[in-house]
């Protein structure tokens, strides 16, 4: 028996090498996909302590794990409650950056910050630190940048009582400052701070100061350890800081709405992939094919009034009035010549006049049809090639009538 | 491969997944695993023996049933459908069948075409869908198997041939044909009716046929003159592939010397066909043997236009291998092209010199209705841009008419019946 059909194996084969170039561009994709899953950095987040970009404090985070502080970082209120409970003696780092931490929550770490526990608010949003921590406290003026966007570097001020500023003699960032009673680093008009001491804790209003960019200048590095539990003095002892950065994950489930998907009967997932499925069925029961696509080699064809039309285009394009009008006028005198039987090249003039008489129309008219008409615009061109026509029309009447009575 | 029976069955087994949810995973397997069982149960596909006959030869327009013999050489019945995959101008009616072959025997698929084109026409492929007991699944496989039909020219004008041949009868044979000379035959003698010319009174035999009854004038009466070789040379380039109407000139072009051949053939002429653009497509001879219409129109089944230049420069040559014996030549083309000027005009004066040469072609009908339209200013210009096409034209015309050569133009439909309309003229006058 002669094979008609192609074996199941070569049938695989051709169709591994039809799909070739995309099964190379699909794992292609995938590889370059997971490399740069895995080469990425993870944190982006602006002061984020695993942000190894300028605006990050990977490099302050590092330094202060290399002295034993362990950092915990939280986005909800809820967690850190718990790590407050469950270490009495860690400090606190609120950085807030946009979101408000709850109010209830503020109030907590006031009562904290009175029992003695270290608590530091790290925000250039002085605004909201001034409602947040209470009335005493204004928002200050930003500190003031030189003419190339170096900001002024404030030194540490006589009323100073931080240690961790005392040690740091200076800080050079920019940032804004509160209108406080005490603190350290105060702008030119003495009455605003950097680093302000509150009634629920210390807030220092220029965290660029300790970023990856600006941690090494003057002595953002000191201050940084210093606040953050750093210091030599505490070298010693392993301690750690809750990191708490306010976000909208405190908000989400609260007071909202329940989920209309909790409501679900207990089948719908299933269902729902069940019907997924079926899609699927669908398409590949209707997408197979009766054999290959069978093509049709068609003959070549043109229209042959193409011609024609693109020279009638043409003549439009150019405004060819006289020439339309001549073309028209010679066409309309050899159908006249032959329809009056006055033979091949008849004078305009004996044509005109044949065709007067034969119409019964007025011979001065139809000479000065027949004869060099004066066209200069397409609205005469129209109103002139009616008139030729109906001439014609006219004429053909009359003869058809004369001859039919012979 | 799955069925849509495969769907509804899926869709609903969605019951039960809502009613026993927990078991999803049972459900699946249970669908795809019948699915399984059906594709590896139903019959291999791929063991069908195809045999296709050759089909006969169809006009365009009329109907055939072309016929495919499969056989099942697996051990299970075979259940599912058959494609056939012919193309679409072949106007199959009913490609998709279909079947249940038992084990070891064969079924017979007929498919009815319906050919729109003139040309070979072929199905390269037909495609076997095997499906399980179970109509879930199936495997399907594709038998490379051609199978060509020939399709010759749709030939609608063989309306006209009967009473075309019925006026040349009434040549053949006719009252006392006025014009002596050359190019008539003598037929015979009979009585003098009144009208007839008195210049075909034959003296010496009227003078042999008086009898007691008394006076008998007898007339010769003339026939036309047979076995004269009649030439269709069909243009075949770019210019037959312009589109008049539905249909190219091409398809005129071809009626029309398929209703000259038939015409012609039957007059006893001989008839010769030839098909050129830059060289010969087709040729065709009412001395081959087997019927020459047939001849004639399978040869021309397989002219298709080119879009190339005619070649008008190896006509002669081509002519001369044909005949040395005068004979008419009737060419076939477009008569308002410019390329007549450079291609046919300087070619003319070698065929006329021997032979009587006529051409026809086909007129635009679309270039009237374009002149006569005139109300707006774009339609003046394109009336002014026909008119000027249909001046050139007659000026073709007229230049043909000047070296001797007659002129049939007219539009698709007329033009078979006009050139053989001619044809009968020119052998009643004895001009061929």
């Amino acid at each position: 028996m002669t094979v008609t059909a192609a074996s199941a194996g070569s049938v695989v084969r051709s169709a591994a090498s039809r799909w070739q170039f995309w099964v190379f561009l699909l794992v292609g994709v995938l590889i370059v996909g997971l490399l740069t899953q895995l080469l990425e950095t993870s944190d982006t987040e602006t002061y984020g302590t695993q942000n190894t970009d300028l605006d990050g404090y990977a490099a302050l985070a590092n330094v202060l794990a290399d002295h034993g502080v362990e950092i915990r970082r939280t986005y909800s209120a809820e967690v850190t409650r718990d790590l407050l409970a469950e270490q009495s003696d860690a400090g606190v780092v609120v950085m807030v950056r946009g979101f408000q931490p709850e109010e209830r929550f503020v109030d907590e770490l006031r009562a904290e910050w009175e029992n003695g526990r270290q608590v530091l608010w790290l925000s250039s949003e002085t605004t909201l630190l001034s409602q947040l921590l209470g009335p005493a406290v204004q928002s200050g003026q930003a500190i003031p940048t030189g003419a190339a966007g170096t900001p002024q570097e404030l030194e540490a001020g006589s009323e100073c009582a931080h240690p961790a500023a005392e040690a740091a003699e200076s800080v050079q960032s920019p940032g804004r400052s509160l209108q406080v009673d005490t603190g350290c680093f105060p702008m030119e008009d003495g009455e605003s701070f950097v680093l302000a001491e509150t009634e629920s804790g210390m807030a220092f209003t220029a965290p660029e100061a300790f970023t990856n960019q600006r941690i090494t200048d003057a002595g953002n590095a000191a201050l940084a350890l210093g606040l953050l539990g750093g210091s030599p003095a505490h070298d010693d002892v392993s301690s750690s800081l809750i990191w708490y950065t306010p976000s909208g994950a405190d908000t989400v489930g609260a007071d909202q709405w329940d989920s209309p998907l909790d409501h679900l009967p207990g089948w719908f997932w299933q269902l729902f992939w069940w019907l997924l499925l079926c899609a699927g069925v669908a398409t590949f029961a209707a997408g197979r094919r009766y054999g290959p696509v069978v093509s049709e080699p068609m003959p070549v064809s043109v229209p042959a009034g193409e011609s024609a039309e693109g020279r009638g285009r043409m003549y439009q394009r150019a405004n060819a009035v006289a020439e339309t009008a001549q073309v028209l006028r010679s066409a309309h005198l050899l159908r006249l010549s032959r329809l009056l039987r006055l033979g091949r090249g008849a004078d305009p003039q004996a044509i005109a006049e044949a065709a007067a008489r034969a119409a019964g129309a007025d011979l001065q008219q139809v000479t000065a049809l027949l004869q060099q008409p004066e066209i200069q615009s397409n609205d005469d061109l129209v109103s002139y090639a009616q008139a030729l026509a109906g001439l014609e029309e006219e004429v053909t009447a009359a003869v058809r009538m004369r001859r039919s009575h012979e | 491969m799955i069925t849509f029976r495969f769907l509804w069955t899926s869709l609903g087994a969605a019951v039960l997944v809502v009613l026993m949810p927990q078991w999803f995973w049972l459900w699946l397997s249970l669908l795809l695993g019948l699915g399984l069982v059906d594709m590896l149960s139903c019959a291999s596909p791929r063991r069908v023996r195809v045999v296709r006959d050759e089909p006969p030869p169809v006009r365009a327009g009329q109907s055939i049933r072309v016929t495919t013999q499969l056989e099942n050489r697996g051990g299970r019945r075979l259940t599912g459908w058959a494609k056939d995959g012919w193309q679409p101008t072949a106007g199959a009616a009913d490609p998709l069948q279909k079947i249940h072959i038992e084990a070891g025997r064969s079924t017979l698929m007929q498919v009815q075409l319906t050919p729109t084109r003139h040309g070979e026409l072929s199905s390269q492929h037909i495609t076997i869908r095997s499906l399980g007991p179970l109509g879930l699944a199936g495997r399907q496989v594709v038998h490379r198997v051609p199978q060509t039909l020939q399709v010759l020219p749709e030939f609608a004008s063989r309306k006209h041939l009967p009473s075309k041949l019925r006026r040349l009868r009434e040549l053949d044979g006719a009252t006392a044909v006025q014009i002596r000379g050359a190019g008539t035959e003598f037929d015979s003698l009979r009585d003098y009716v009144r009208g007839d010319d008195v210049r075909s009174i034959d003296w010496r035999a009227t003078a042999r046929r008086q009898d007691a009854a008394g006076q008998h004038l007898v007339v010769r009466t003339w026939r036309p003159e047979r076995d004269r070789r009649v030439i269709l040379c069909l243009d075949a380039s770019r210019t037959s592939a312009a589109r008049i109407g539905d249909e190219p000139r091409l398809d005129a072009a071809l009626e029309t010397s398929l209703l000259l051949g038939a015409l012609a053939a039957h007059a006893g002429d001989r008839v010769d066909f030839l098909a050129f653009a830059r060289e010969v497509l087709a040729t065709a001879s009412s001395s081959e043997r087997g019927r020459f219409l047939n001849v004639l129109s399978t040869a021309a089944s397989r002219v298709q236009p080119a879009l190339v230049e005619a070649d008008f420069s190896q006509l002669p040559g081509e002519i001369a291998a044909i005949t040395t014996h005068k004979s008419l030549v009737v060419i076939l083309t477009a008569v308002d092209s410019p390329s007549l000027h450079e291609g046919l005009l300087p070619v003319l004066p070698a065929l006329t010199e021997k032979h009587r040469v006529v051409v026809a072609a086909v007129r635009n009908p679309e270039l009237v209705a374009r002149a006569a339209a005139r109300q707006t200013v774009s339609q003046v210009y394109a009336a002014a841009a026909a008119e000027r096409a249909m001046i050139e034209g007659e000026a073709v015309a007229a230049e043909l008419g000047a070296m001797g050569v007659e002129v049939v133009q007219a539009e698709p439909e007329a033009l078979p019946g006009a050139l053989a309309d001619t044809y009968i003229r020119l052998k009643a006058t004895g001009k061929l």
